[in-house]
C-alpha cells in the first residue's frame, strides 16, 4: 500500500508566529527563545501529516529553557577555559583549545538533541525514540573526525554516511525501526561528480546534484516492523529543485529576509510532496514503546553550535 | 450535547469509537465498544487543537498523547473550538490573534528601541569589569604575536625614546614605542601600551610636533581603551542583532570572529575623532604645540609613498572634518609651548635616517 506524507503549513501563519516570537524575545532579551522555538516546532509538526493524521511536537519551552541554561553554563565554562588559555599562553593555543572543545561537544549535542527531539515527536499518540548510546556515538564521531583530518577530508563522505547510518538505525517509531543503506563510496563519487560537473556547467548541474543527494538519502532509508517494511522513494526532479531554490532565493532577497517563513513552508512542502512511501506495515498497529525524555540540553547545545536538526 | 467520533488513546495507533459529551468547562469521553464504558473527563484548559483541511484534531492533554478527531463541518465543532481557545491565555496566544501588520510595526519599534538603548548601556558596563593589568598583559601577548611579522629598527626606536623622554603620554599605561622598517604610511596602538610606528609615516613628516601629535593620537587610543571599546561594541551589536534575527545561532562563530577581530584593530570614526582630541590635550599638557596635529594630517594627505599604500589614511580616514576639528582645538586652547632641546637633535638624526622626499 501507499502512504501519504503531506505538509499543510502556510507561510503567512508561520510569519505571524515568528513575529510574535520576535516581540516576546526582544522584550525578554532573548530569554523567550526556547518558548519561541517550541511555538515554531509545534506549528510545523502539527501541520505535517502522515495518512492525514498530524505529527505533534510535545517538547515545551520550559524544558528547553532548562536545557538552554545548562548549555549556556557549559559554553560559559568553555569560554572561561579559552580566556584563561588566551591570557596565559596567547591566542594560538587558545583558539586551538576552543576548536577542540567545540568539537568534543558536537557528538554530545547530536546525541542529546536526537534523544529529546525523537522522544517528543508523536504521531497518532505514538512516541518516536532515539536509542543510540552516547559513548558509541562519541567514539564514532571522534574517530571519524580524526580520519577525516588525516586524509585531508577524503574520508569525510564515509564518516558522514557512518554517522547517518548510526543515527537513523537508532530511531524508533513506536515499535517500528529504521535502516539506512547509503554507503560512503557511492556518496563520495556522487559528490565528486556533482562538484566537477557543477563547475564545468557553470552551476547548472547543481540542481541535478541536489536531486541525486536527496534521492540517495531517501531511497536508502527503510522502515521495519516485525516482518513488514516501508520503502521510501524520492520523486524530486532537478527542475523541482531549481524552482524551489531559485524561488526561495527571490523570496528572501525581495522581502529583505521577511519572506523566510514562506521559503521554509515551501521547502517543507517540497520535501513532503517528493517522498513516496510504499510497503505493508499497518501503521494502525504501531504500539507505544518508547520512553519519555525531557532533558533538552543537547537540543539547546545544538542550537548554540549553529547546526540544524538534520537526519 | 453529544458527538460520536474516533479516539486515539496514546498506547496504540488504532482508533476507537467513542461518545463525546460537552460540558461548560470540560468534555468527557465514553468508549462505546468496551464493556467498561466509564466516562472520563478532560478540562478544556488542557486541550489543544489543530485544524487541518476538513478535520479538527483535539488533543486532550498537553502531552499530546490522546486525541479525538471530529469533522470541521460538525455542528458542535465551532463552539467546542471557541471553548478551548478561550482557555488559552499565554502571551503568545494573545499576540497571535493580532493583525500581521500591527505585529510587524511592533517588531520594528521594539527592536529599534532595544538596539539603541542596549548599544548605549552595555559596552561601557562591560569595559568597567576588565582590569588595566589584564589589558596590559593581553596587549603584550598581542604584541608578541604581531611582532614576528614586523622588522624592528633599533636605532630609530632608540631615537624615539630620546625624543619622548619628557613627553608624558599616559598615567595609567606603560607606553612603549617602536619603529619598524616599512614604507607603508601607518602606525597603530595595541591595548595596554604598545605603539608601532612605520618608517613610512616618519618619512612623510616635516616637524617634530607632527611626531608628537601622532604619538598623542595613538597614546589616546591606549588611554581611552579604544580597542576594548571596539571589541565590546562588536560583541554587543552581534548579541543584539542575533537577538533580533530571532535566534542565538552563530554564537560560537561570533566568538571565533571576535578572536579574528583582534587582528584588524581598526577603530570607528568616532573613536578616531576622540583620539585626535585627547591626543591634542596630551600635547597641551606636555607644552607642545597642538597645531602639530593639523600639520600631521595635512602632511599625510599629501604623502605619496613610492611603494606600499597609505594605510594610515585608509584605516584612519582623514577627512576635512578632522582637520578643521584639530584647528578648532588650537583656537580654544591658547597655550605656551617649547620643544625639549635633546628632542630637537634626536629628531634631526631621525629625519636623516628617514628623510622622505
Amino acid at each position: 500500500m501507499n502512504y501519504s506524507l503531506r505538509f499543510l503549513g502556510k507561510g503567512f501563519e508561520l510569519f505571524k508566529i515568528q513575529l510574535v516570537n520576535l516581540i516576546l524575545q526582544i522584550f525578554t532579551l532573548g530569554l523567550y527563545y526556547p518558548w519561541a522555538k517550541a511555538n515554531t516546532l509545534q506549528y510545523l509538526y502539527s501541520h505535517t501529516t502522515l495518512q492525514d493524521h498530524p505529527f505533534a511536537f510535545t517538547g515545551t519551552g520550559k524544558q528547553m529553557f532548562k536545557g538552554f541554561i545548562k548549555a549556556m553554563i557549559l559554553f560559559a565554562l568553555i569560554i572561561i577555559v579559552y580566556l584563561i588559555i588566551l591570557y596565559n599562553w596567547g591566542p594560538v593555543p587558545g583558539i586551538l583549545i576552543l576548536y577542540v572543545l567545540l568539537l568534543m561537544i558536537l557528538p554530545l549535542a547530536i546525541h542529546g538533541s536526537y534523544r529529546y527531539r525523537m522522544a517528543n515527536t508523536r504521531w497518532k499518540g505514538i512516541r518516536f525514540g532515539y536509542v543510540g548510546v552516547r559513548s558509541e556515538l562519541m567514539k564514532l564521531f571522534l574517530s571519524g573526525i580524526f580520519l577525516t583530518i588525516i586524509t585531508f577530508g577524503i574520508y569525510g563522505p564515509w564518516f558522514y554516511m557512518k554517522l547517518r547510518t548510526y543515527i537513523i538505525e537508532n530511531v524508533r517509531m513506536g515499535d517500528a525501526h529504521f535502516k539506512y543503506y547509503g554507503k560512503g563510496g557511492e556518496f563520495f563519487v556522487m559528490n565528486l561528480v556533482g562538484y566537477i560537473l557543477t563547475i564545468f556547467t557553470l552551476g547548472i548541474y547543481f540542481f541535478w546534484w541536489q536531486r541525486d543527494v536527496f534521492r540517495f538519502f531517501i531511497n536508502n532509508t527503510r522502515m521495519y516492523r516485525n516482518e513488514q517494511e516501508i520503502a521510501f522513494q524520492s520523486n524530486a526532479t532537478a527542475g523541482g529543485f531549481f524552482s524551489l531554490l531559485f524561488g526561495n532565493l527571490l523570496i528572501t532577497l525581495f522581502t529583505l529576509g521577511l519572506g523566510i517563513p514562506w521559503a521554509i513552508t515551501r521547502s517543507l512542502k517540497f520535501v513532503a510532496e517528493n517522498i513516496a512511501m510504499e510497503g505493508d506495515i499497518s501503521l494502525d498497529e504501531l504500539e507505544q514503546q518508547q520512553a519519555a525524555f525531557s532533558d533538552a540540553t543537547g537540543e539547546d547545545m545544538a542550537d548554540l553550535l549553529d547546526f540544524g536538526f538534520i537526519i | 450535547m453529544q458527538i460520536t467520533c474516533k479516539y486515539f488513546n496514546g498506547s496504540g495507533a488504532q482508533p476507537h469509537d467513542v461518545m463525546v459529551n460537552l460540558y461548560s468547562d470540560s468534555l468527557s469521553i465514553t468508549n462505546t465498544n468496551q464493556t467498561d464504558n466509564k466516562e472520563i473527563f478532560y478540562s478544556f484548559e488542557h486541550c489543544r487543537y489543530v485544524k487541518l483541511e476538513e478535520q479538527v484534531f483535539i488533543y486532550l492533554s498537553p502531552a499530546y498523547s490522546e486525541y479525538i478527531v471530529i469533522p470541521v463541518q460538525h455542528p458542535l465543532s465551532l463552539s467546542l473550538l471557541s471553548k478551548i481557545s478561550a482557555g488559552q491565555t499565554s502571551w503568545f496566544q494573545r499576540l497571535y490573534k493580532k493583525n500581521g501588520l500591527v505585529l510587524l510595526l511592533a517588531v520594528i519599534l521594539v527592536s529599534a528601541t532595544v538596539l539603541w538603548t542596549g548599544y548605549k548601556i552595555i559596552p561601557p558596563l562591560l569595559i568597567r569589569f576588565i582590569p588595566v593589568k589584564a589589558e596590559v598583559k593581553w596587549g603584550n601577548q598581542l604584541f608578541e604575536y604581531f611582532s614576528s611579522d614586523l622588522q624592528k629598527d633599533t636605532t630609530a626606536t632608540r631615537l624615539i625614546e630620546t625624543i619622548t623622554r619628557d613627553f608624558d603620554m599616559s598615567d595609567r599605561y606603560p607606553i612603549q614605542v617602536i619603529v619598524v622598517k616599512d614604507t607603508n604610511v601607518n602606525a597603530f596602538a595595541l591595548p595596554g601600551g604598545h605603539i608601532v610606528i612605520y618608517s613610512g609615516i616618519i618619512e612623510a613628516m616635516k616637524e617634530p610636533e607632527e611626531l608628537y601629535a601622532l604619538l598623542g593620537h595613538e597614546a589616546s587610543h591606549v588611554n581611552e581603551r579604544h580597542s576594548l571599546q571596539g571589541m565590546t561594541q562588536n560583541l554587543t551589536s552581534s548579541f543584539l542583532l542575533s537577538l533580533i534575527s530571532s535566534n542565538f545561532n552563530g554564537l560560537g562563530t561570533d566568538l571565533l570572529a571576535q578572536a579574528d577581530f583582534l587582528r584588524g584593530l581598526s577603530y570607528s570614526r568616532k573613536l578616531e575623532a576622540s583620539a585626535d582630541w585627547k591626543g591634542q590635550e596630551l600635547l597641551v599638557k606636555n607644552k607642545i604645540n597642538p597645531a602639530g596635529m593639523t600639520q600631521l594630517m595635512e602632511a599625510l594627505q599629501k604623502a605619496h609613498p613610492e611603494t606600499g599604500s597609505i594605510s594610515f589614511l585608509s584605516t584612519h580616514p582623514i577627512t576635512s572634518d578632522r582637520i578643521s576639528e584639530s584647528k578648532r582645538f588650537v583656537q580654544i586652547h591658547p597655550t605656551s609651548f617649547q620643544a625639549p632641546i635633546q628632542a630637537e637633535s634626536a629628531w634631526i638624526v631621525l629625519k636623516k635616517l628617514y628623510p622622505g622626499k
